[in-house]
């Protein structure tokens, strides 16, 4: 099985060598790919690229376009993926932080750097673009057509749709509206073969009715092997591309079709492994015998509280869903009740994560038509909090308050 | 107050990701030049090119932990935008400092990365 490296790029924009320096070296050991420009003209001209990063740290005061216009710019693109932005500077006074924010900013961070913060901010850019791309949805849909028959994934944003085709649980071609893609086109930009040939293939298959594929390699203008290795880079490219576009519809659409392609590749080839992913509650281990992967180690006395808290936390009445997660990284380190969608809840507690709120607050609601969402601290250092969902019927929400507060440790 | 030329943590950091035996020289290097051109921008009373260097200078020198300098240039940049006549620092006074932090920057760059 190929293993595909879940790297994303992203631009730097600073005119300042040093900053631009410290924040490459960071990005790399992060795992992503930096791109760097040197004022905000040679920013503005990556990101009109079809590829462009869509994470960018852009600083404030930089020649030709400063960070802030060039913000308002990445804002104005109404057609264009989500972009996540956060602003660099050094000016750290709280009218500048907030015309930050204002221009569309969706992180500010002042210098020097702190390494840890950078990396950890970072960590909460990649989160909520994987979190508001396509991915929640994309990934039901993926599980749904491996499991099925054959049919198509369909990912519409706006104009742009992506359609993913699968047969018999396996990828047989990908293609986004807005873009070319006929397997003789990219047969033919590899070099090896010339359109004249792709041009006698398909008279081939149109006389006789043969597979492409096959006659391509019976007529020894590629091997079976190469093809395959074309057909997956080219496919996992789309796939990507698809899986960037911002607050997209997306379906599973079964039916039965003959593959675009004639080949059928293995999810694992073409598509990025968190979007093979389920979201759906992790099966609770004993956190003493089995400590959070991410080197989260948890106190033996921590391992022993946490079930006995979402023991007592589910027994509240109303209670349809209990969890606690760690703040820094998303991480869930348990839950009991019905399965919980860890993407959606992630996404609300984020914004928990982001800021000091919990200084000043006992607890966050959040109503939605059905559920109450009800977040409370449970240990303040490191930030852990225990999360519930009840009934919006629920009429006792004073006491359903009280009752998760005797669960939490604080 | 004064304020230390180097912050201890800043150099740390930058020794951690491998940054400061490079970072150093290059600044002291380069930081000759950007001087150059503040002194022109102020001759030539641009006062948008003053800010842009003096802004880029105390960046660089906050970045790489140069205390004492970066609060010189702040005090220049805030100087140039306020318009409200407080005095930058003397040339003798951002030479001296000038002199020590490029003697601090050339000891810790000195040590290896690790």
């Amino acid at each position: 099985m190929r293993v595909i490296v879940a790297l994303m790029r992203v631009l730097v924009a600073d005119d300042d060598p040093f900053s631009a320096a410290v924040m490459e070296v960071l990005i790399h050991s992060a795992g992503h790919e930096c791109v760097l420009a040197r004022d905000g003209r040679e920013a503005w001209q990556i990101l009109q690229t079809a590829d462009a990063p869509r994470i960018v740290f852009l600083d404030w005061m930089m020649p030709e376009i400063d960070g802030i216009e060039l913000c308002r710019r990445i804002r104005e693109r109404a057609t264009h993926e989500y972009t996540y932005v956060a602003m660099l500077s050094s000016r750290n006074k709280q009218r500048d932080i907030t015309l930050g924010f204002q221009s569309g900013a969706d992180d500010f961070i002042t210098k020097p750097y702190q390494t840890e913060e950078v990396l950890a901010r970072l960590r909460v850019a990649e989160r909520l673009m994987r979190t508001t791309s396509a991915g929640v949805n994309l990934r039901r849909a993926i599980a749904e057509a491996r499991a099925s028959s054959g049919g198509d994934v369909i990912v519409r944003a706006e104009h742009r749709v992506g359609r993913i085709i699968f047969d018999r649980g396996r990828v047989a071609w990908a293609h986004v509206s807005d873009e070319p893609g006929s397997l003789a086109t990219i047969l033919a930009g590899e070099g090896s073969i010339t359109r004249e040939e792709v041009r006698a293939v398909i008279e081939e298959c149109s006389a006789t009715g043969q597979n492409f594929v096959d006659v391509l390699v019976a007529w020894e203008l590629i091997t079976r092997e190469q093809l395959r290795s074309v057909l997956a880079r080219w496919i996992r490219a789309k796939i990507a591309r698809i899986a960037a576009f911002a607050a997209p519809v997306v379906i599973f659409s079964p039916e039965s079709r003959a593959a675009s392609s004639g080949m059928l590749l293995d999810l694992e080839e073409v598509i990025a492994p968190e979007l093979l992913q389920t979201a759906t509650t992790p099966a609770i281990a004993s956190p003493s015998t089995s400590p959070p992967a991410n080197g989260h180690t948890l106190s033996a006395d921590l391992a022993r509280k946490i079930p006995q808290s979402l023991v007592q936390a589910i027994q509240i009445d109303g209670a349809l869903s209990a969890a606690i997660f760690d703040l820094r990284d998303g991480l869930c380190l348990g839950a009991r009740g019905e399965a919980l969608d860890l993407d959606l809840v992630w996404s609300k507690l984020r914004l928990a994560a982001m800021s000091d709120l919990w200084d000043d607050l006992e607890d966050i609601m959040i109503s939605t038509r059905q559920h109450i969402y009800i977040l409370r601290p449970y240990t303040k250092s490191p930030p852990r909090s225990i999360f519930l969902a009840i009934d919006r019927a629920t009429t006792k929400l004073g006491m359903v308050r009280r009752a998760l507060a005797e669960c939490a440790i604080e | 107050m004064t304020l230390p030329i180097l912050d201890p943590s800043i150099v740390a950091s930058l020794r951690n990701l491998k940054l400061l035996a490079r970072l150093y020289p290059l600044f002291i290097t380069t930081l000759p030049g950007h001087l150059a051109s503040l002194q022109a921008a102020v001759l030539a009373g641009d006062r948008p090119a003053q800010r842009m260097v003096a802004h880029l200078l105390r960046g660089s020198a906050s970045q790489l932990g140069a205390l004492a300098l970066a609060h010189a240039f702040t005090t220049i940049e805030e100087a140039i935008v306020q318009e409200d006549g407080r005095p930058w620092p003397t040339p003798a006074e951002l030479d001296a400092l000038i002199e020590a932090t490029i003697t601090a920057m050339s000891d810790a760059a000195r040590t290896p990365d690790r």
